[in-house]
């Protein structure tokens, strides 16, 4: 309580240099606090977007790598690759994959779950001539009834409904993109091919805009049965969609997913590497950034800190005179950087609050985006506290040097330089 | 307003106490073989011309400095032997300063001022700490100026303030680096009757550095140094 007394006395009585000192760690806090809070909102902002518009774990049917022939199973000399000899005959070459073969076990296991939603899809490639022009289409089949919140263009639909694949059997959604590419409205025709050369007329009936370029001019939504026929893959599913409770265990829940079932297995975060990447350097920047604001507060307070114990070197005699130690002198110092870190900090989250309900009035145009939008902020009080913590932690720091050097004043030295 | 405590008759006693600055280029022998006793209830004062050494042998008996050769016993301590932790608590405890310039906390009343070694110490207790200063403080005729701030008094005034503030934990030792050296005529009799009375009446023991001839006349031993040597 002295150490305070005394330490709060030294600061009083230079008001004005404690006060910018204050500020400089009022500032230094306050911009860290409005400029973390946008950084970590548009980075949720970007993963909520992410984790909506995306399947959080996908499983396609194909695999990470290709499998051991027989041949190189035999030379592996292990004992249960002996009898992996096979009989070939009648050899033909494959003329597409054959879908997740073992679909059923792995639905029933994600029924099991749960934290788990998810929907099976087939799609292929489909070549679709509209008005004398042809081009590439990704055929997705679907049920409908099992889509909803995890298939994003089943959620985006904006003309028609999802459920008239039903009334019409050979109905599709196609995105407003393409709709508008080439001038299409609802209940027009299109032709597709597939691969496996099947030709269908389909009829429009229902648009989709999930804002994505890719989906909304390259997808197009139909009956899974529909797929199945045209792929020539009866019965048989190449997809899993799978949203998860937490996205963030996606990354996990995927490994296993492809240990257990052997099918490749992507989860958002594989498939969103670079973005995550981005965000992820785009953090550190700022925390640089801030860290020069908060270096520069604390060089305030070493100003401030060394100007009184220059000014103070009689009190430091007297004081050790008096029978103060050296770890005494040291003490009050240091309690001079706390409580102008502390202060400064509490102001700082003040200022903070402040620039986010500023912040929070502000629409912005981003590129790309059709109208504009509140700025995503973060009100998250973490922030604060780790804010706070390296503002004190840096005054302290910035304290001890001088504070150091008045505990080591030989009080001799100044008695006989005063007396 | 001195305590009893097992520490003997002898509050100083020297042992050829030698203190050189050796980190000159040449070394400079601040005082040399030094051995003097003081008993418990004198008033000595430390005479001698300027730059003799008297306030260097000054900071060695308060601990302000650690001599180069030689022992310095306080009561019955051998300081020689304590940490610098252990001497500035020593110091807190047993010793208490009055410089030439005061040495007031600024921005403290003359209350508070007289209570810090008090709340530093902590052998007066809560209540007992502002109880003592008050009582010191009247005593020494400052019971008007308590919640005054140093800078709003006299420099006699301010003087008897900082022999309150060393008289504050009831010291065994009372040093005075000239007391009155900065005093008018009248403020310097005030303080030197101030100091005599604590000899007389409440047999404090105080050693005093001084080059006012009068006011070495009217304590009970000289030491006269030169040359960083008693004569």
């Amino acid at each position: 309580m002295l150490t305070l007394e005394i330490a709060y006395a030294h600061l009083m009585g230079r008001k004005r240099q404690t006060i910018m000192s204050l500020l400089g760690v009022m500032l230094g806090v306050g911009f860290f606090i409005g400029v973390s809070s946008m950084m970590r909102g548009s980075e949720k902002d970007t993963i909520d977007r992410i984790t909506n518009d995306f399947p959080h774990v996908g499983i396609h049917d194909s695999f990470r790598q290709a499998r051991r022939q027989p041949l190189e199973r035999i030379q592996s000399g292990q004992p249960e690759d002996q009898r992996a000899t096979v009989f070939i005959s009648g050899v033909k070459p494959p003329v597409e994959n054959r879908g997740i073969v073992n679909f059923r076990d792995i639905a029933n296991y994600l029924r099991t779950r749960d934290d788990v939603q998810f929907a099976m899809t087939m799609e292929t490639p489909v070549m679709l001539t509209v008005s004398g022009q042809t081009r590439s289409m990704n055929l997705v089949g679907i049920v409908p009834e099992e889509v909803r919140g995890i298939i994003h263009a089943a959620d985006s639909v904006i003309q028609g409904r999802l459920e008239n694949l039903y009334s019409d059997s050979n109905g599709v959604l196609a995105g407003k993109a393409f709709m508008d590419q080439h001038k299409l409205k609802m209940g027009d025709t299109v032709q597709i091919v597939s691969g496996s050369g099947v030709t269908r007329v389909m009829r429009i009936v229902g648009v989709f805009e999930t804002g994505r370029a890719w989906n909304d001019r390259r997808t197009l939504l139909t009956l899974l049965k529909n797929t199945q026929v045209i792929a020539n893959r009866p019965g048989r599913i190449n997809n899993f969609y799978i949203k998860l409770d937490d996205p963030f265990l996606a990354w996990d829940f995927s490994v296993q997913l492809e240990k257990t079932f052997g099918y490749a297995a992507y989860s958002w975060q594989e498939n969103m590497q670079d973005m995550l990447n981005t965000i992820a350097t785009r953090n550190r920047i700022m925390y640089a950034v801030v860290g020069a604001i908060l270096l520069v507060a604390c060089f305030g307070i070493y100003n401030i800190i060394s100007t009184v114990v220059m000014e103070k070197t009689k009190d430091i005699a007297i004081l050790k005179s008096m029978g103060f130690s050296k770890l005494d002198i040291i003490n009050i110092f240091l309690l001079e950087g706390f409580l102008v870190g502390f202060t400064g900090a509490i102001l700082g989250c003040g200022l903070g609050r402040l620039f986010l309900h500023i912040l929070s009035g502000i629409t912005i145009r981003n590129p790309g985006m059709t109208r504009p939008m509140p700025m995503p902020l973060d009100y998250g009080i973490g922030q604060y506290f780790f804010v706070s913590g390296i503002a004190i932690f840096s005054a302290i720091i910035a304290a001890y040097l001088p504070a150091r050097k008045a505990g080591a004043l030989p009080p001799v030295d100044i008695l006989r330089g005063a007396a | 307003m001195s305590r009893d405590k097992d520490i003997g008759d002898l509050i100083i006693r020297t042992e050829k106490v030698s203190r050189v600055l050796e980190d000159q280029e040449f070394p400079v022998t601040l005082v040399r073989d030094i051995s003097i006793q003081v008993k418990r209830g004198e008033f000595v004062a430390i005479t001698g011309p300027s730059g003799s050494g008297k306030s260097s042998l000054l900071y060695l008996l308060g601990l302000l400095d650690a001599p180069t050769d030689g022992r310095i016993f306080i009561g019955k301590q051998d300081t020689g032997l304590l940490s610098d932790k252990q001497l500035a608590q020593f110091r807190l405890e047993n010793i208490g300063f009055v410089f030439q310039f005061h040495f007031l906390l600024w921005e403290f009343s003359v209350l508070r001022n007289v209570m810090l070694p008090m709340m530093k110490l902590q052998k007066f207790k809560g209540e007992e700490i502002e109880d003592r200063a008050v009582m010191l403080l009247t005593e020494l005729g400052l019971e008007a100026h308590m919640f005054k701030t140093p800078d709003q008094l006299s420099g006699g005034q301010r003087q008897r303030v900082a022999v309150a503030r060393a008289l504050a934990n009831a010291p065994i030792l009372m040093l005075g680096d000239e007391p009155t050296g900065n005093l008018d005529t009248k403020s310097t009799a005030n303080v030197i009757s101030i100091l005599k009375d604590l000899v007389r009446e409440h047999k404090n023991t105080i050693v005093v550095v001084t080059h006012d001839t009068d006011f070495a006349k009217q304590v009970d031993r000289q030491i006269h140094i030169v040359d960083g040597q008693v004569v």
